[in-house]
């Protein structure tokens, strides 16, 4: 084995400042936030655990705690489901360029821009909204809403936007994975006798795991992050019912100017991330072993 | 000896052609703002100033106010301020004024209130402890602007009395026209009928209101409530889940007023630049009025919106900012941006070529009326953002009212008790 000289380290000292200035410090001075009473103006004060005791009784927090479930809860189900049945529908089959083109295509846009062609189709009625034009046309008048300002239907209709523009990516993978299966096991399994969903269940989705534990992980960090097509189609509103913790992270920090909170508010959603994100991974590394 | 002194004389006109060079080269000055529609009339006027003072600006415009605030909060500190940038007055500025991050102007502004050109008063909400920090780039009056074909289609005057103004809501309304257009999108301008009411009521009880001696959930505020209240029960009002300043590219609200379907709509008077458009113009096709007091006996008042532009403390080019301030607060630089952005001028020597302003100065010198700071900017920013998201709720379920203002009054008990 070769020795490690002096030169190898010097070598990595680039990507160790980078990831130490652009990573751990604003890590580290985050935490250092989350003890004060900052206001982005004014020397911070230690106020201890205050921010974080403050949480347990903050209404606004904790409803942004539920909508953030909401959220990935959903993503898991949305985004991933309809990319991996989509995917397994159109895998190897006529049309499957037809799908990916249809099913990606979203992706080019920006979350941003998804967020305002969304807010255009979501609007009332009488400005042209096409949601509620289609359901008065077709006689379901009494269904339309305000859509971005009814809660909870204002985060039901944003996670409808995020699985329009997120699903295809997923399905892109998806449909990576499934052209690397090998056939020879598909096809001893039909040689078996076994049913599709009996090939699907027990040959097809265990040799796709690995691209789904990506997919899976990659879904669950991006639903805590979830923050700009928010921001740009409620703004976390109205009366902050849309929140998610990144939202009320962004809006306790940058509207109300209560740095501490909002680091305390960072600091428990990266704990929860990093949570559910060790929990899934543990598990799906000891069904492999 | 010859080719010496060749040399000296080619090197000595070297050096003055650059030194002319270099003379002539404007100093630039970087503008930061949350307006990016303004981005053009910035860097048409550091044009203008260039050719008199020789300082130029160029506008570091922000899309969205929130990521502006932070923004600027961060860098003023920071060796990184900008040379100049725009704000809020009131509660915003003093909270930068008391964290020392400007500089003080009040050297201008006594230059122009010494010539008579500037009044006084204009400076009262950019003064703490007896300094002046910053000078308008807007002033704006909130008035209801009417459109003036629909309006002579019902054989309608702009009203003068608070009954008659309702009576018109209802004539236009049982003739399919939405008598008030309001938006909530934003969020901030749930605040407009809020403060607008407030002050019809009683001047006195808005400044007490904003100021911690008067509850949200004084019986007089519920009164007024009530009538708000009233008026969106009435179907007086349009959804406000329309879209009313289009920082999302979207402005129906004004599109509305423009085709006649929306009659009037309360605001501050830049609402001028996302109605106006080349076929439909002030004076012609739509006007301003101011609405009538609620309570008759109520002395003339308007809500004042007035937003300064700052010189940091850490600017790296002080001097010219200063300079670049003193011009644009002159006779000269306020004509020249009136004409750019036709806002209220602070230089009484400008000459006011837009209708609307024109008739609001009018009114406002005649009538006496008491300026009253908007609420964005008389309220501390702990009691106004939940204030807000109240007010929002209020507007889109107006039956939520005794929820709103006692949830409103319960954060301003509790910034007040923090304050003392």
């Amino acid at each position: 084995m070769k020795k490690v000289s002096f030169l190898d380290y010097v070598y990595l000292l680039p990507a160790l400042v980078f990831v130490g200035v652009f990573l751990l410090y604003p890590v580290v001075r985050t935490v250092y936030i989350s003890f004060t009473n900052w206001d982005g103006l004014t020397t911070p004060s230690f106020v201890g655990i205050s921010n974080y005791s403050r949480l347990l009784r903050d209404p606004i927090f904790i409803h942004s705690l539920l909508n953030t479930g909401i959220w990935v809860l959903a993503t898991l189900l949305l985004p991933v489901g309809i990319g991996l049945l989509v995917a397994s529908i159109s895998s190897k089959k006529p049309g499957e360029v037809f799908f990916k083109w249809i099913f990606y295509l979203p992706y080019a846009f920006s979350l941003t821009t998804t967020g305002v062609l969304w807010s255009f189709l979501l609007n009332p009625a009488q400005i042209g909204g096409t949601f509620n034009a289609i359901l008065e046309a077709i006689g379901l008048g009494a269904y339309t809403k305000r859509w971005l300002y009814e809660p909870p239907w204002n985060t039901y209709a944003m996670i409808a936007a995020y699985t329009w523009q997120t699903m295809g990516t997923n399905m892109i993978l998806f449909l990576v994975g499934l052209q690397n299966i090998p056939q020879e096991p598909i096809e001893a399994s039909q040689i078996d006798g076994a049913t599709g969903w009996q090939t699907y269940r027990y040959i097809i989705w265990p040799l796709l795991q690995p691209i789904a534990t990506v997919v899976v992980l990659m879904a669950l960090i991006n639903s805590f992050k979830v923050f700009d097509v928010i921001w740009v189609m409620t703004q976390g509103g109205p009366f902050r019912s849309s929140e998610t913790l990144a939202v009320t992270m962004y809006r306790e920090s940058f509207t109300m100017f209560q740095m501490g909170y909002g680091a305390a508010i960072a600091i428990v959603l990266t704990a929860f991330e990093l949570l559910l994100a060790w929990i899934y991974l543990r598990r799906t590394f000891q069904q492999e072993l | 000896m010859k080719k010496m002194s060749i040399l000296l004389v080619v090197l000595s006109f070297l050096v003055s052609f650059c030194s002319f060079a270099f003379a002539q080269e404007a100093v630039v000055l970087e503008l930061w703002n949350d307006k990016p529609t303004f981005s053009d009339w910035f860097t048409k006027l550091g044009e203008e100033a260039s050719k008199s003072i020789g300082v130029s600006v160029k506008p570091v415009p922000f899309a969205d106010t929130t990521t502006y605030n932070a923004a600027i909060r961060s860098a003023l500190a920071s060796k990184e301020a900008p040379d100049l940038f725009t704000w809020w007055s009131g509660c915003w500025l003093e909270e930068l004024v008391d964290s020392g991050l400007l500089e003080d102007v009040t050297a201008i502004w006594d230059k122009y209130i010494q010539s008579g050109e500037v009044n006084p008063d204009l400076a009262a909400p950019y003064t703490f402890n007896g300094k002046i920090y910053g000078i308008p780039d807007a002033n704006d009056y909130y008035v209801v602007f009417y459109n003036k074909k629909v309006f002579a289609e019902n054989n309608l005057t702009p009203p003068t009395t608070w009954e008659e103004f309702i009576s018109q809501c209802e004539t236009l309304k049982n003739k399919g026209v939405i008598p008030l257009g309001c938006s909530i999108q934003d969020r901030w301008p749930s605040i407009i009928w809020f403060q607008q009411l407030v002050i019809g009521k009683d001047p006195d009880l808005y400044r007490d209101l904003t100021t911690g001696k008067v509850a949200f959930t004084d019986p007089r505020i519920k009164e007024i409530m009530q009538v708000w209240k009233d008026l969106i029960d009435k179907g007086y009002f349009n959804d406000p889940t329309i879209p009313g300043v289009g920082t999302t590219g979207q402005s129906q609200l004004a599109e509305l007023f423009r085709q006649g379907k929306i009659a009037m709509i309360l605001w501050g008077d830049w609402y001028d630049n996302f109605i106006r458009t080349e076929d439909f113009q002030p004076g012609e096709d739509y006007f301003v009025f101011f609405l009538p007091p609620l309570n008759p006996e109520a002395p003339n008042a308007v809500i004042f919106e007035t937003a300064p532009t700052c010189i940091a403390k850490n600017a790296p080019n002080k001097e010219a900012s200063i300079k670049f301030l003193d011009w644009w607060l002159s006779a000269e630089g306020q004509q020249i941006w009136h004409q750019l952005y036709p806002t209220i001028p602070s230089n009484l020597k400008t000459t006011v070529t837009n209708p609307i302003l024109e008739y609001e100065i009018k009114t406002v010198s005649e009538g006496n009326y008491q300026l009253l700071t908007r609420f964005w900017e008389a309220i501390p920013n702990a009691i106004l953002q939940p204030a807000v998201d109240e007010l929002d709720r209020f507007m889109l379920d107006p039956s939520t009212l005794d929820q709103v203002l006692s949830n409103i009054e319960k954060v301003a008990q509790e910034y007040w008790a923090s304050q003392k």
